[in-house]
């Protein structure tokens, strides 16, 4: 399937580095974002298999951050990942568009297992 | 489902494939190499110019995935509502989440695979979903805010990242305008802020993990060492200059004094009463206000504090301690009102006033003066002085003092009755614009305008029950008569007096409380106490607030309760007759005066919605006519969904699988319909007949399952063999077979094989298991994952069986977990043969175990059969044989 080129964004950076490493450890390559417009820059430069996005952000929040990258980058996968569980912001997110919903803390094996699933479905659209 | 006349039978007799999921078994990437990728090569190789069959591939995937996740979060609910573990208000939160967007998923990629056909499901799926979220959520937050926000700029909306007592005051601001003090909040990002400038977090949970909430004094030894922590931990400059310059904000150059108060954050929106255990700063000069956000942190660990959270399944780390300051109105008069406190008839508004400062209101040290206000005719229905003998006032420097005042307040008002309509008016309009009764403290200042300190939802418990009517025990000695009834019930039990945290160490199991004052900090004790008795304090404080909760009979404002109950008698104290015996009085204490344990909230959340998430009510999958309207729970969707799945996947098995000759029907002697796809090795080679035997089958892992399912020593419960030719004659044949026993068999089990691979789907009446496996020459490559869960008996008797399989399992040397009635159990990094000794054990428990959970009425019986099994008796069906 080739490298996976995977962007996580979420403003939390102690979350950010940390998961980077452990990703690349694991043969992804991983670009990584503070902010909505953070992503958006980088998606504007780079193609990405699939983007993992924090729901809950500064400025602009994961939902629209979801919303222009179905719009633009269709291509690209996009899996929410959030700490603070909802009903109503996790189906939303769904019907954007979203592969998955993940709540924090979430495994690295159950991490990498959806973002592989979500770049193989993306690849094939 | 026009255009597809097979698909009813399909639909009756389905081919359920359970699950892929269990990826989890050896690692994310090799399931991708798994199961899917094998199927998707070989429907290639086959039909490679199907267009959207890999598309179709995925979704059925993700339909499987997502049936695990929300199959496995459903287990995890039954867990936490049979009382196994202690529910929190994240976990409760989580799991609902999961079950929801899971189900969600997989109606979105059942109709991504099947072009909409189910698009009926949306509506179904929007009510179910529209009601968990009203009865479980709080309207979600989705902005972030700095660690301090102006109270103008704060709406109720902010619950969530200010705290509720913040949140309302803000939006009472809104509506009231000049009657809500100038303030600012400070966010849960305040508190994270301050707790990562000194590293608290993790030393904190060092001392708060593993405590048990009815050791008191363990609770009070971590109090103190919290305390210490948090005392010791500057705040960190930044925020510090940002709270100071809120502040300054606020006083607008004048020499302004300050309130700070707690405003708790459970984060996940659930409300927490906890009235009252928290501590407010009060009278706070300009440059304090750091200081008094530090204090106002470290009373989260107060000893009372730490109680209530353990005993109540708050998570620590899920409660954050916001504050809300205000700017400090110099009270003449201040108190307490509930602005519906009648049942029935919410026209009735209770005010209560104490002299000075309102805390006297609330802590129990004072019996303030009540009004009972008729809401429609804006009339005062009842006025009846209390008794106040010290009074709380801002000190000329700072902070607060008491003033003893003997006698010279009693018979004097505390507020004239046209004050009160002024607060009560308050109340009212707050009451209109937010759409529900509210509990508000408020204030008179010194030129007698009326403020609002506080505003919140009033407990639903505020609002006077019907009463029931006790009449006193003939004979029986009474020792105190009158007094508040604060708490409904009776409780009997020896007298303690409690005034010191000395008191409250030596407190007894199953004692009552004596004491002066109501005070709050003795909520520590009333988890462990039989009944409370006070001298003073009302029906709206917070002791009795707690009290209401943990349904502790607390009777309050005796004033004699302390000269009259000596330390060491035994009483009985009947709070509805407002009366305390001598002794104990066997008459009032039935039935039991209150349920063993505190509710726990976050538990009764759970259970509010579990009615429209765990129940199977799609019983009977034999009717024909199976329809999304038919759906009731989500489960009853998820169940839905997996069927129509299936059925449409083997719409396309049987058009363009079958065509390369890949799809097979596995015959044996016991009553088990296998359909077996090969993926490329698994069967002998030039295979071509629709039925296809052991001997045919070449897949490792395959033979080896398969020979412990069709043991000779296994009497599985169904014994017609399915004896028509043919793939879709057994079908058809199945249509017609009338017999419900073997009906209850019919549903083929599915498995993708090839030479090292097996992934084994089964759904067998009302349980349903999956195998997932690669047995081969690579040490490093073997696995073996099983997976079970359902039945059709009660949840007791199924997670017996669990229970029974996971012993089993352990037994020979998988790794293994078991929540309710689902069994994880793995094996890994063996060589061939040991995996397939441990395969075919598999295969025997899966035969053992058949049906079984009806037998197993008793943990007794589990044992039994555990004995049998590993003694080799494998046709051992307890109580069962017929």
């Amino acid at each position: 399937m080739g490298e996976l080129r995977l962007l996580l964004v979420d403003d939390e950076v102690e979350f950010l580095e940390p998961m980077k490493a452990r990703l690349e450890r694991r043969g992804l390559a991983c670009a990584t974002a503070t902010s909505g417009d953070d992503a958006l820059r980088l998606l504007g430069s780079e193609r990405f298999d699939c983007a993992v996005v924090d729901v809950k952000m500064p400025g602009m929040d994961g939902l629209e951050l979801l919303r222009r990258m179905r719009r633009t980058w269709p291509e690209t996968a996009v899996v929410l990942l959030t700490g603070h569980a909802s009903v109503e912001l996790g189906v939303q997110g769904m019907e954007l568009g979203a592969f998955e919903y993940l709540l924090k803390p979430v495994e690295l094996d159950d991490l990498l297992d959806t973002v592989r699933r979500a770049a193989a479905g993306a690849r094939r659209d | 489902m026009g255009g597809h006349p097979c698909l009813e039978g399909w639909a009756v007799s389905l081919l359920a494939c359970e699950s892929t999921a269990i990826l989890s078994c050896d690692g994310p990437e090799r399931v991708m190499s798994g199961i899917i990728e094998r199927l998707s090569q070989a429907v290639r190789r086959n039909s490679g110019s199907v267009p959207g069959l890999e598309a179709r591939i995925a979704s059925f995937r993700e339909v499987l995935h997502a049936n695990n996740q929300a199959l496995g979060a459903i287990a995890s609910i039954q867990e936490l509502l049979a009382g196994e573990r202690m529910a929190t208000a994240g976990e409760v939160r989580r799991l609902v989440a999961a079950v929801t967007v899971q189900t969600y998923r997989m109606i979105s990629n059942l109709n991504r695979m099947t072009g909409d056909r189910f698009k009926a499901l949306g509506p179904r799926f929007d009510e179910i979903k529209t009601k968990v979220t009203r009865r479980t959520e709080a309207t979600p937050f989705l902005g972030t805010v700095g660690p301090v926000i102006p109270l103008a700029e704060v709406t109720a909306a902010m619950t969530e990242v200010v705290g509720q007592k913040s949140a309302f005051l803000g939006e009472a601001r809104r509506i009231l305008h000049g009657s809500v003090p100038d303030g600012f909040a400070t966010s849960a990002a305040a508190y994270r802020e301050f707790l990562a400038g000194s590293d608290l977090e993790a030393q904190v949970g060092e001392v708060i993990t593993g405590l048990d909430a009815t050791d008191v004094a363990a609770c009070f030894s971590a109090s103190a060492r919290i305390s210490q922590l948090i005392e010791n931990a500057p705040v960190p400059p930044a925020l510090a200059a940002a709270l100071d310059g809120a502040a300054r904000a606020v006083a607008g150059g004048r020499e302004a004094r300050f309130a700070v108060r707690s405003s708790a954050l459970q984060e996940g929106g659930l409300e927490m009463s906890f009235a009252g255990q928290y501590r407010s700063m009060l009278n706070v000069r300009l440059g304090g206000v750091a200081d008094a956000f530090r204090q106002v942190v470290a009373s989260k660990y107060s000893p009372q504090a730490i109680t209530y959270r353990l005993g109540r399944g708050f998570d620590d780390a899920e409660v954050a301690m916001c504050c809300c300051v205000l700017e400090m109105v110099e009270a003449a008069a201040a108190g307490v009102l509930y602005s519906a406190c009648r049942s029935g008839d919410r026209t009735v508004t209770l005010l209560q006033a104490v002299h000075g400062l309102g805390i006297s209101a609330v802590d129990g040290s004072a019996e303030p003066d009540s009004f009972l206000l008729d809401r429609a005719s804006r009339r005062i229905v009842e006025h009846r002085l209390g008794r106040q003998s010290a009074v709380l006032r801002c000190a000329s420097g700072e902070g607060t003092e008491r003033e003893e005042v003997g006698e010279a307040l009693t018979g004097v008002g505390v507020i004239t009755e046209a004050a009160a309509l002024a607060v009560s008016e308050l109340a009212w309009r707050l009451e209109d614009a937010l759409g529900m009764p509210l509990d508000m403290e408020w204030a008179v200042d010194r030129e007698g305008r009326p403020w609002v300190l506080q505003v919140r939802p009033q407990p639903e418990h505020a609002e006077e029950a019907e009463q029931p009517v006790r009449p006193r025990v003939e004979g029986a000695r009474v020792l105190l008569d009158g007094g508040s009834r604060a708490s409904g019930g009776a409780g009997s039990g020896e007298v303690r007096r409690v005034e010191t945290d000395l008191d409250v160490l030596r407190f007894p199991a199953g004692g009552v409380i004596v004491t002066s004052e109501a005070n709050p900090r003795l909520a520590v004790l009333l988890p462990k106490a039989a009944a409370l008795v006070a001298d003073m304090g009302e029906v709206t404080g917070h002791l009795a607030t707690v009290a209401r909760e943990l349904r502790v009979p607390a009777l309050l404002a005796t004033r004699t309760a302390t000269a009259t109950l000596a330390t060491g008698a035994t009483v009985t104290v009947d709070a509805d007759a407002r009366v305390v015996y001598a002794g104990r009085v066997e008459a009032v204490l039935v039935p039991p005066a209150r349920p063993p344990a505190a509710r726990n909230p976050h538990l009764e959340r759970l259970a509010s919605v579990a009615d429209l998430i765990v129940p199977l009510t799609l019983r009977d999958r034999m009717a024909s006519g199976y329809s999304p309207r038919k759906c009731k729970t989500l489960h009853d969707m998820i169940r839905f969904c997996h069927q129509a799945t299936v059925e449409a996947m083997f719409d396309l098995g049987d058009r363009t699988l079958r065509r390369g000759g890949k799809l097979h029907r596995l015959v044996s002697d016991v009553p088990i319909d296998c359909r077996v796809f090969d993926l490329g090795g698994g069967l002998r080679d030039g295979v071509t007949s629709d039925d296809v035997t052991l001997a045919d089958v070449t897949s490792r892992p395959m033979r080896a399952l398969w020979l412990g399912m069709t043991d000779p020593r296994l009497r599985w419960r169904m014994t017609r063999p399915v004896s028509l030719q043919g793939f879709m004659s057994a079908l058809v044949n199945y249509n017609f077979d009338q017999d419900s026993r073997v009906r209850a068999m019919g549903e083929p089990s599915y498995a993708f094989i090839s030479g090292d691979y097996l992934n084994l789907n089964s759904r067998v009446g009302y349980h349903f298991s999956t195998v997932d496996s690669r047995v081969g020459d690579v040490v490093e490559s073997n696995y073996a994952s099983f997976r079970f869960v359902g039945g059709s008996t009660g949840v007791e008797q199924r997670s017996r069986r669990a229970m029974l399989i996971q012993r089993l399992l352990a037994a020979h040397g998988f790794e293994t977990d078991c929540k309710a009635d689902l069994v994880n159990a793995r094996l890994r990094h063996k060589p061939a043969a040991e995996m397939e000794a441990a395969l075919t054990l598999v295969g025997l428990v899966t035969g053992f175990v058949n049906h079984l959970d009806m037998a197993l009425t008793s943990d007794a019986l589990v044992r039994l059969h555990e004995e049998k099994f590993m003694a080799g008796e494998y046709s051992f069906k307890g109580e069962e044989h017929d």
